[in-house]
């Protein structure tokens, strides 16, 4: 105002801020890996799509279903499709589609002339010649129910099977090749309805005619046989291969899933515009160093999962690839002058490597079916051990014995509780994996000791890179065993950098490299480990620090002579599944224990025997922010136990950042602290006051819910549900909640959750849909009603968290030094009342650490508050209780230490006693009610009312 | 354990009827947990809240400040600043009695560390019985005690005797200080003297001098020397300023050089950084291009050094010059170049000595010279400038070592240089106190210096003498952390970490009668914590510490109030 050129200084200004920042913003190395374009097939196929784009009508699609080759049999659909090459000339491509009895159908696509081994691989490679057909093997676990009373009729160019469930159909155009899936007569998914399928048959490389002109080729013949990248040539001995196919949601306007990328919940659009990436979504599972924050980019793991969600209803694909896939997603509007302009439909266009094409659909139409549906195809989550599931603390690294029990004997110092102390690659004899470090852990026996003593855990790191060095037998074995990797020549065995320097990588493709693994965790053989040390598989990706894009050349071959890309994105999932099976039977035969092992790199599947975290994320508020969408996406497909390290790896917490991280981190599946070796110590106690004692309470929270969240996962581990349900999963007609990525209700207790994720928030917009229930502060009982945005306090020592009315929630408010230490501590029960004063929750316990409750020994309770005649009502949801006895005995001293009701109306004024039945015997207990003030729901609380929580009981408010 | 719990219920009230102490409280505080004549309990810090006096330790957390549960856990889920009571209160006969926090109250475990009595675990949770082992701690603690305090003791002898030492090495040093100063103070007359002297020679002979020599300076001829002269005196400066530039910054390059080349040496290939990568070979190609640089030869070095040592043109002969002949009547002129100057010296200071021995006239166009005089006259003064010089360093030396802290009493005054050293993971750690700390490899034996010694401080960390968990469990005996003094040494400023800070020492001490490293951790990368025992802490310096902290506290808080007047 002073001066007339205010402006300059401003823009000056500006420019340095954006200078600084730019300088200053840490961001992963593009160059390090490919974009759609510098990988052939993806840029080939990409290329394909915007030729029918261009060319609209006029274009037509190469793919015929010969109708005479079409049969029915059982419940599933053979029959085969012609792929014209030329005038003359066409490919034979086998098609199954097989029916299962629950709605869902897969649509399998292969090449007769690879079935049948009828061609030439170039120079000389020893690689198989059909198409990778052994997903299946390692991902599903089931998909055999085959509806064999499907009914099938073709007429007019039409085939159409009736099957499953009733009003379900699938509707196969013979030509132009497409499918349609349908429920009561409308369809929900459409396969090639853009005509973008293409199976990149097998060829002879023709060598190169002398004056033939360049520019008639049709296609981007360049990356046909041979690709560079980086300094690695790949010499694809088989030629172009790729599979791809447009898969069209009609009418549904949200897509979740294909994690792992750093993106939001909601799937954005690929390919350009406003608010959309011009990157299609990429699975090639991948050390990706200093991952940035909203990117289609790939990251670790790959699960090519897909839900799409339209109002009231929901469906889901499955495509069942390991091999590198791109997926590029659309949206147009349907109708424009439609009120409901926001309806539109997803084009989604999927694009894999090599390999079978194999797909899955998943009729939904509720999301609870659905993750039913992909559970049954490949697997639930494991119900993890008890300790997994309370807090850990990990460093890179704990430099020594003494560092351990200094960390240990801090967290009991200061009261805060912990279960299980990591151990990074340090603690390791220079990186030789199955040996300690002479010299700073002399004795690691003693240690484990020490921590067992307080029912704490160590988990050690165990990595698939096994160092090459004459001296180190583990690594001697695996050369003189074969089962290492093989380089390109199926001669000789891969060599590669990581960690320790030149190493091998372990194949657990090979049954016999599996087994052997087994032998290796053996505490006679692992010396030093103990019954309380525990796994995590890292860099199993694989990571390869000299490999094209930090992995290793897709021409390496694995065992039965697959190329490394047919099976890439399956490569950890084989490592960590070895690791699995190896601790499950560590203490002998009959002693099987619930193995915990956590794993970077995963794939469909993986759900069944690892935890993941998000890898490598950064100390900053983008990358807390983030964390959330990723755990979401990883809930809806299927691997909910899922965390991001707490403070973030790289970089140093503010003292404010590292708290709201412990906050939000109390609500991952997954809990643990963690950071680089660059990073400063950040242990909770270092962090001074108050800090300290809102982390500590934030760990506390967590510790108070562990019952919650135990029957959270339990749920997941048998029927899928997410532990972290998104807005959608809950409220499935509420549009307005689909794109919802930063709050979610935790498990079936009604409890909503928007962690603070920003500098400086001291109150949070948390949004309620139009349930009409009242929701509860967790803390105050402050109700919040009505459906859109309300303003939740959010001083740094609170959580916005709320109580959605309706739900009953379990809780043990005796923090102890370790998890395992609440076993026999009493139980406070928190009744949310509904909108009609009613309300019910679920309870699930066993003991957390065998499989004997897959003999029954477990307790499943229901609390249902019925306000007809406002009593509390436990019920059993064991179908045998019979057979708990032996667990039920172990609890019976257990009881009910406190009785919470929320939300009580007028009537409740002046009430002092209840009625309290269990068993034949009744009694009186004391209860006191609190009036609402302020805004905030009246209450009551029943002190002691000596039930127990293995027993029926009742309680009588009226 | 329902029976159990109901035992213990009838119990405590039956220990109720018989006016003892409930469970978890101390004797003294028992009076706090006596029933009112209404027969009700009031919550310590909430005289609102009164509950029945069987509500006490019934295991239901009545209380908001938890003090109606001091013998269960059932208000252990309080947050801390909440809670009224210490905790659950160990009675521990035969040992020292303690307090327990109440989340490890029935949780399982026998805390015999903090409870040797074991009274923490009376419901058997989950089957747990705990032994009263207070006889066997008791008696090994009053060992370890007895051991500790005679450690103290002896430790504080030898305290005293440094003290003693110290108040000598003062004395001495103040000694040292008067007299020095009174040297200086002598010196710098001299040296007065010595500077009159040199100006008077000076003046004598500048008169003497001016009466021979006629500047025929008005001509144009002196005009353009003179300006000839102040243009090649600026020149001359002006090249040695840029020589300096050069030399310091040829100094910085080579330095970075040395940086670039101990990355390329040092780096780890395996930690796949693109940064260090594209560092390492951007240094590799500098280092190809370097070979073709240009470096300036010694030859042409040397040229530049002549250039700024000896001006070749005689000024003052060009003022004569004006009248006086060729060169060719100065038979110098046809003697070798570099003879030249040496030859003229050798006979001029003939000349002079010939002209000071009266034996010759003085020439009046002889070239100027200095006399002998004044040479042995500035000579005189540069020898006692220079002595001046030292006496003022040995001097500042003192002052500064009489102004350094050597903590209390000037305890450590004795240490200073003593080292001290012992074997850690895969290095040996040598620690020199007030000096140098650093580590060597027990592998290669290479050395790192982790720091210099910069300042004494006082920390937070005070911690209590042994806990008696190291009775208990084997292994606890390695991590110490007991008996830490709160004085700290900090070494700063050691080796440039790769990827980190420069390393540096923070040496926690505690009292022993010897000197000793007990225990060295790399707490950050690069930031090592010594715990190092010295008998300088034996004693009473933590209360003295205490004291003068309540000081500083005052005096901040005077000028804070003397900030706040200002602001007003």
């Amino acid at each position: 105002m002073l001066r007339p050129n205010t402006p300059l200084p401003q823009l000056g200004l500006l420019l340095i801020s954006l200078l600084t920042f730019a300088d200053l913003a840490k961001t992963v190395k593009h160059e390090n890996f490919k974009t759609c374009s510098q990988s052939g097939f993806c840029k080939r196929n990409r290329a394909l799509a915007d030729r029918a784009t261009a060319a609209g009508a006029s274009w037509s699609s190469p793919y015929e279903l010969n109708e005479a080759t079409v049969e029915l049999k059982d419940g599933v659909l053979t029959g085969t499709i012609l792929k014209s090459i030329s005038e003359t000339e066409s490919v034979e491509l086998p098609l199954v589609l097989s029916f299962l009895d629950n709605g869902v159908a897969r649509i399998t696509i292969d090449e007769a002339v690879r079935q049948s081994g009828g061609i030439e691989l170039r120079h000389g490679s020893k690689a198989r010649k059909e198409r990778y057909n052994e997903a299946e093997k390692w991902a599903l676990i089931g998909g055999e129910n085959y509806h064999k009373e499907a009914i099938v009729k073709t007429e007019e160019g039409v085939t159409t099977v009736a099957y499953g469930p009733s009003g379900y159909q699938v509707k196969i155009a013979h030509k132009p090749f497409s499918v349609r899936f349908l429920r009561d007569g409308e369809a929900q998914v459409v396969f090639n309805e853009r005509n973008l399928m293409n199976v990149e048959h097998w060829r002879a490389k023709k060598e190169k005619v002398e004056g033939e002109a360049e520019g008639e080729k049709s296609e981007d013949e360049e990356t046909y046989w041979e690709e560079s990248f980086g300094g690695n040539t790949d010499s694809k001995p088989r030629g172009p291969e790729s599979i791809a196919m447009d898969i069209t949601f009609p009418g549904y306007d949200h897509v979740y899933g294909i994690p792992e990328h750093a993106t939001s919940l909601s799937l954005k659009e690929t390919r350009g515009g406003e608010g959309a990436y011009t990157e299609p979504y990429r699975l090639y599972n991948a050390d990706v160093f200093e991952y940035i924050v909203d990117s289609p980019m790939t990251l670790y793991g790959s699960i090519p999962f897909m839900q799409a969600q339209k109002k009231g209803a929901t469906v889901g694909v499955f495509w069942l690839s390991a091999a590198e896939t791109w997926v590029d997603v659309v949206k147009t509007k349907m109708n424009p002058n439609l009120v409901s302009a926001e309806r539109a439909t997803t084009q989604t266009h999927w694009i894999s490597e090599s390999g079978l094409l194999d797909v899955f659909v998943l009729p939904g139409p509720s999301s609870s079916w659905l993750y039913k549906q992909y559970g049954d195809l490949t697997g639930f989550t494991a119900l993890p051990p008890a300790f997994s599931i309370a807090y850990h603390q990990c460093r890179w690294n704990y430099v020594s014995q003494d560092d351990v029990k200094d960390i240990d004997r801090n967290f009991d110092k200061f009261d805060i509780p912990y279960d299980v102390i990591w151990l990074d690659i340090e603690y390791t004899d220079n990186k030789k994996y199955f040996t300690w470090d002479p010299l700073t852990f002399k004795n690691p026996v003693s240690m484990g000791k020490m921590l067992a003593k307080r029912d704490r855990k160590l988990v050690t790191i165990i990595d698939p890179h096994i160092k090459n060095d004459k001296n180190y037998a583990i690594g001697n074995e695996l050369v003189d065993k074969g089962l290492g990797v093989m380089d390109k020549t199926g001669e000789k065995i891969y060599e590669g950098w990581c960690w320790p320097g030149s190493s091998h990588w372990i194949d657990c493709f090979n049954p016999a490299a599996q087994a052997w693994w087994k032998t290796l965790f053996d505490f006679k053989k692992f010396v030093g480990s103990g019954p309380n040390t525990w796994i995590w598989n890292d860099m199993n990706e694989p990571s390869v620090f000299n490999g094209p894009e930090t992995t290793m050349p897709k021409d390496n071959l694995h065992h039965g002579n697959w190329e490394h890309r047919d099976v890439h994105n399956l490569n950890g999932m084989t490592f960590h599944n070895a690791t699995f099976e190896a601790l499950k039977t560590r203490l002998g035969p009959g002693k099987e224990r619930r193995p915990f092992v956590l794993t970077r790199s995963y794939f469909a599947g993986s759900q069944r025997t690892a935890a993941m975290w998000t890898g490598d994320n950064q100390a900053d508020w983008q990358h807390l922010a983030q964390a959330f969408p990723m755990l979401l996406a990883q809930g809806i497909a299927g691997m909910p136990f899922a965390g991001a390290d707490v403070g973030g790896f790289f970089g140093n917490p503010s003292k404010e950042l590292l708290t709201r991280w412990y906050q939000a981190g109390a609500f991952y599946p997954f809990f643990r602290g963690h950071a680089h070796i660059d990073a400063k110590r950040r242990e909770p106690y270092l962090a001074g006051e108050p800090y300290t004692s809102i982390i500590r309470d934030a760990i506390r929270l967590r510790y108070s819910l562990l019952p919650a969240w135990y029957t959270a996962f339990h749920r997941a581990s048998w029927e899928g549900m997410p532990i972290l349900r998104p807005h959608f999963v809950m409220f499935p007609d509420d549009e307005e909640g689909f794109a919802i990525d930063d709050q979610f209700y935790l498990g079936d207790t009604g409890l909503l959750v928007k962690p603070v994720v920003d500098i400086g928030q001291t109150e949070t917009m948390m949004y309620i849909p139009e349930d009409g229930v009242p929701y509860y502060d967790y803390a105050n009982y402050t109700v919040y009603t009505g459906h859109g945005v309300h303003t939740v306090p959010s001083p740094l020592e609170s959580v916005p968290l709320l109580m959605r009315g309706g739900h009953v929630i379990p809780r043990k408010d005796r923090p102890r030094r370790s998890s395992g230490l609440m076993k026999y501590d009493p139980y406070t029960i928190v009744i949310a009342l509904g909108p009609t004063g009613g309300a019910g929750g679920v309870l699930y316990v066993d003991d957390g650490e065998t499989y004997s409750y897959r003999d029954g020994e477990y307790i499943h309770k229901s609390f249902m508050f019925n306000p007809e005649d406002k009593t509390l009502r436990t019920g059993s949801l064991h179908p045998e209780p019979a057979k708990a006895a032996k667990f039920v005995k172990s609890m019976r001293d257990v009881r009910v230490e406190r009785v919470i009701v929320v939300g009580v109306g007028e009537e409740w004024k002046g009430k002092k006693n209840v009625d309290v039945k269990q068993g034949s015997k009744t009694w009186k207990t004391e209860v006191v009610v609190h009036e609402s003030v302020d805004g905030k729901a009246a209450y009551a609380i029943v002190r002691d009312p000596k039930v127990r929580i293995a027993r029926d009981w009742s309680i009588d408010f009226s | 354990m329902h029976q159990n719990s109901l035992l213990f219920l009838l119990s405590s009230s039956a220990s109720l009827a018989l006016a003892t102490v409930p469970r978890g409280v101390s004797p003294e505080d028992a009076r706090l947990y006596a029933a009112s004549p209404e027969n009700t309990f009031t919550c310590l810090s909430h005289p609102s809240i009164s509950i029945s006096h069987s509500k006490i330790n019934d295991d239901y957390c009545d209380c908001p400040d938890g003090s109606d549960e001091p013998g269960t856990s059932a208000c252990s889920h309080l947050p801390h600043a909440n809670i009224a009571i210490q905790g659950f209160y160990c009675r521990n006969d035969k040992h020292t009695p303690t307090y327990l926090p109440l989340s490890r109250v029935n949780d399982g475990i026998c805390d015999h560390e903090l409870c040797c009595d074991g009274s923490d675990e009376y419901a058997g949770v989950g089957g747990v019985k705990c032994e009263n082992k207070c006889g066997e701690i008791g008696k090994a603690a009053q060992k370890l005690k007895a051991q500790s305090e005679k450690l103290r003791r002896d430790g504080a002898m030898v305290r005293l005797e440094m003290v003693a030492r110290a108040k000598v090495l003062k004395r001495e040093l103040e000694n040292d200080l008067k007299a020095t100063t009174a040297k200086v103070e002598g010196i710098v007359r001299n040296v007065k003297v010595l500077e009159k002297v040199l100006r008077e020679t000076e003046e004598r002979e500048s008169e003497r001098l001016d009466a021979v020599k006629r500047l025929k300076e008005g001509s144009k001829m002196g005009t353009l020397v003179l300006a000839a002269r102040g243009r090649s005196e600026e020149l001359k400066s002006t090249l040695e300023k840029v020589k300096k530039l050069r030399d310091s910054a040829v100094e910085r390059l080579l330095t970075a050089e040395g940086i670039l080349a101990a990355l390329k040496e040092g780096y780890n290939p395996n930690f796949n950084d693109e940064g260090v990568k594209t560092a390492v070979r951007a240094w590799e190609e500098y280092l190809a291009q370097e070979v073709t640089a240009e470096k300036p030869s010694e030859a042409e070095e040397s040229d530049l050094d002549g250039l700024l040592r000896t001006d070749p043109i005689d000024w003052d002969e060009f003022f004569e010059g004006d009248v006086v002949k060729d060169t060719r009547y100065f038979f110098e002129a046809y003697l070798p170049e570099n003879t030249g100057p040496w030859i003229h010296e050798m006979l001029t200071d003939f000349r002079v000595m010939l002209v000071d021995n009266g034996l010759l006239a003085p020439k009046p166009d002889a070239p100027i010279t200095e006399s002998k005089l004044i040479t042995a006259a500035r000579d005189a003064l540069k020898v006692a400038q220079k002595e001046e010089q030292d006496t003022r360093n040995h001097l500042k030396t003192l002052e500064e070592d009489t102004a350094k802290s050597y903590g209390t009493s000037d305890v450590f005054r004795p240490l200073k240089g003593e080292c001290i050293n012992a074997d850690f993971g895969e290095y040996k750690y040598e620690f020199c106190f007030l000096g140098k700390a650093s580590q060597k490899s027990l592998k290669d034996s290479s050395s790192t210096s982790l720091g210099e010694f910069v300042r004494i401080e006082s920390s937070t960390e005070v911690s209590a003498e042994g806990t008696s968990r190291s009775l208990i469990e084997p292994g606890w005996e390695e991590v110490h952390d007991e008996g830490l003094s709160g004085v700290v040494m900090k070494y700063e400023d050691g080796q440039q970490c790769w990827n980190g800070p420069r390393r540096s020492v923070k040496a926690e001490l505690y009292c022993s009668a010897v000197n000793e490293l007990r225990d060295v951790r790399e707490e950050e990368k690069c930031v090592y914590r010594f715990e190092v025992g010295t008998p300088a802490v034996c004693g009473e310096d933590v209360e003295e510490d205490v004291e003068e902290k309540e000081k500083k506290e005052k005096e901040k808080k005077e000028k804070e109030n003397v900030i706040g007047k200002d602001e007003m």
